[in-house]
């Protein structure tokens, strides 16, 4: 049982921080601390740019989201195919590195010109960062079946459906979650990068990431901090999302949320 | 019984996985219905691989195999296999675990009656809507001889289902299978590494040699059934629990005379 002071010391680190964050700005020349705006002139920029910082987070997150969706639904495709032959596997694996290897950076100004600027340049980046990890963990948990489940479903003359469906599925559900935090994590910064880089069009305004450009050009210090927390906030948000809905599907079997509970 | 064709008939059965080395040679034997085999020999003597050419899981190198007056493939649905670990699918309740072989054999007629039936028949009725993570060892390995009944098998395969339990739990499960054994006739092949648990259970008893897997001899256990706590204790259960134990040694030093020449 954790006392007390263990549940509160979050909040007096936090609070620490925030101390600390003031005595920093005194460490600056006068006219150095623009750079460091004070924790209470970011509260006030939320306050002053609250609708921009709220439309370009709502366009980031729709960004964010398509494409988290689009690379779990294909990714999950993909990993269904590679795990029915490893022929495919060998054939497939090298390119997905490759893939994954290239700097999204690099993409970023390839895929602009090809689709041009706004939400699909947005999401298509979001699905690339988001993919790998996906594929690789799905596929890994497809065939990872235990041998004598397995030939359980043989000696139960299951139909290749049946052994793909009922079993290879929902014992690939750990690994399929643990990709999925990964790429729920990785959604709103792809999506970010994106906005970066194409987001100039984005819903007609933007996402947090052209957002920054904008608060950046006006020297906006307070603003570019109120931006960076908003970002901060939505992947905390994704990340929940992720968390809770792994928790659904596997609180009631899985070994990873044992608590002794029989 | 004597006149009824064996329920499984092996006849010069050859096993290799692949070019390896032979795993088991000229194995010969037929088993008749209601017959409670035991087979036990030390490790790499192709038990296991005897009960997976039964059930088709494995194909053999060479013989025959008869399955009921069928080749293994065809008398599938005749058989279920347990295996040494419950294998029971951790994202299922205990009633949906044992329900699954019916399920994928297309039987939903009184599915439910039938899972409760055979839950209550290893004791684990109230434990229905449990998950197998919340069951001991002991729970689960019933659940999966529950799921086996549900199926009313015909033969029964069981590779050392009780090999990872303890002592206590062991014996009283044996007790269970065989008073089990009597509300539903199915012919059982046993593998176990222990004599103690092979002659409690058995009629016959297959004692095999290793490198490769011979039928070295067999052993008929003639104490009547129902055989309980005070078979144990009975001077004729000691006496073949020293036999198949003697056999056992002599089939290590036979194995131990074979490795010193391949070595000199």
């Amino acid at each position: 049982m954790k006392s007390t002071f263990d549940r509160l010391l979050p909040a007096f680190t936090g609070a620490g921080l925030i101390a600390l964050w003031y005595a920093a700005r005194l460490l600056l020349s006068e006219e150095q601390r623009f750079l460091l705006p004070p924790p209470h002139e970011v509260v006030l920029a939320f306050r002053d740019n609250g609708a921009a910082i709220w439309s370009a987070a709502q366009n980031t997150a729709v960004g964010a989201l398509l494409g988290f969706l689009f690379a779990v639904t294909l990714s999950f495709i993909l990993a269904l195919l590679l795990s029915l032959s490893p022929r495919m596997r060998t054939g497939f694996y090298p390119y997905l590195m490759v893939l994954q290897m290239t700097p999204i950076v690099v993409l970023a100004p390839i895929l602009i010109l090809w689709v041009g600027p706004g939400i699909k340049s947005v999401v298509i980046i979001t699905f690339l960062i988001c993919f790998f990890p996906m594929v690789v963990n799905t596929t890994q948990g497809l065939i990872s079946t235990d041998r004598n489940l397995v030939d359980f479903f043989r000696m139960c003359k299951a139909t290749k459906r049946q052994t793909i469906f009922l079993l290879r599925v929902p014992a690939a559900l750990p690994y399929f979650f643990t990709g999925l935090r990964i790429a729920g994590t990785l959604a709103p910064i792809g999506a970010i990068v994106g906005d970066f880089y194409a987001g100039n069009s984005a819903g007609g305004g933007g996402g947090l990431g052209f957002l920054t450009i904008v608060f950046s050009a006006q020297f906006k210090m307070a603003a570019l901090f109120a931006a960076a927390v908003a970002s901060c906030a939505m992947g905390f948000i994704f990340v929940g999302g992720v968390v809770s809905l792994s928790w659904w599907a596997l609180h009631r079997w899985h070994d990873s949320y044992n608590k002794a509970d029989t | 019984m004597a006149n009824q064709p064996p329920v499984v008939s092996f006849q010069g059965v050859e096993k290799r996985y692949g070019n390896g080395p032979l795993i088991l040679d000229g194995i010969n034997f037929e088993a008749q219905r209601g017959d409670f085999i035991s087979l036990i020999g030390p490790s790499g003597c192709g038990k296991s691989t005897i009960l997976k050419l039964i059930s088709a899981l494995s194909p053999i190198s060479s013989g025959k195999i008869i399955v009921d007056g069928m080749s293994p493939e065809a008398a599938m649905e005749e058989m279920f296999f347990v295996f040494q670990e419950p294998t029971l699918l951790p994202w299922l309740t205990v009633a949906a675990n044992v329900a699954v072989p019916m399920r994928l054999r297309g039987v939903s007629q009184k599915r439910d009656e039938i899972v409760a039936k055979s839950l209550a028949m290893v004791g684990l009725a109230e434990r229905a809507n449990y998950y197998p993570r919340q069951l001991s060892g002991g729970q689960k390995m019933r659940v999966s001889i529950a799921r086996a009944l549900s199926v009313s098998p015909r033969i029964l395969l069981l590779d050392e289902p009780f090999g990872a339990l303890d002592e206590m739990t062991r014996d009283h499960l044996n007790e269970e299978l065989l008073s089990i054994r009597q509300q539903q006739a199915w012919t059982a092949f046993f593998v176990t590494h222990s004599v103690a648990e092979a002659v409690f259970l058995s009629n016959r008893i297959f004692v095999l040699s290793a490198n490769p897997g011979r039928l070295y001899q067999e052993v008929k256990v003639d104490l009547p059934y129902p055989r309980t706590e005070e078979t144990r204790q009975s001077a004729s259960y000691q006496h073949l629990v020293g036999e198949v134990s003697k056999l056992l040694r002599s089939v290590e030093r036979l194995q131990g005379a074979a490795k010193t020449a391949a070595t000199a």
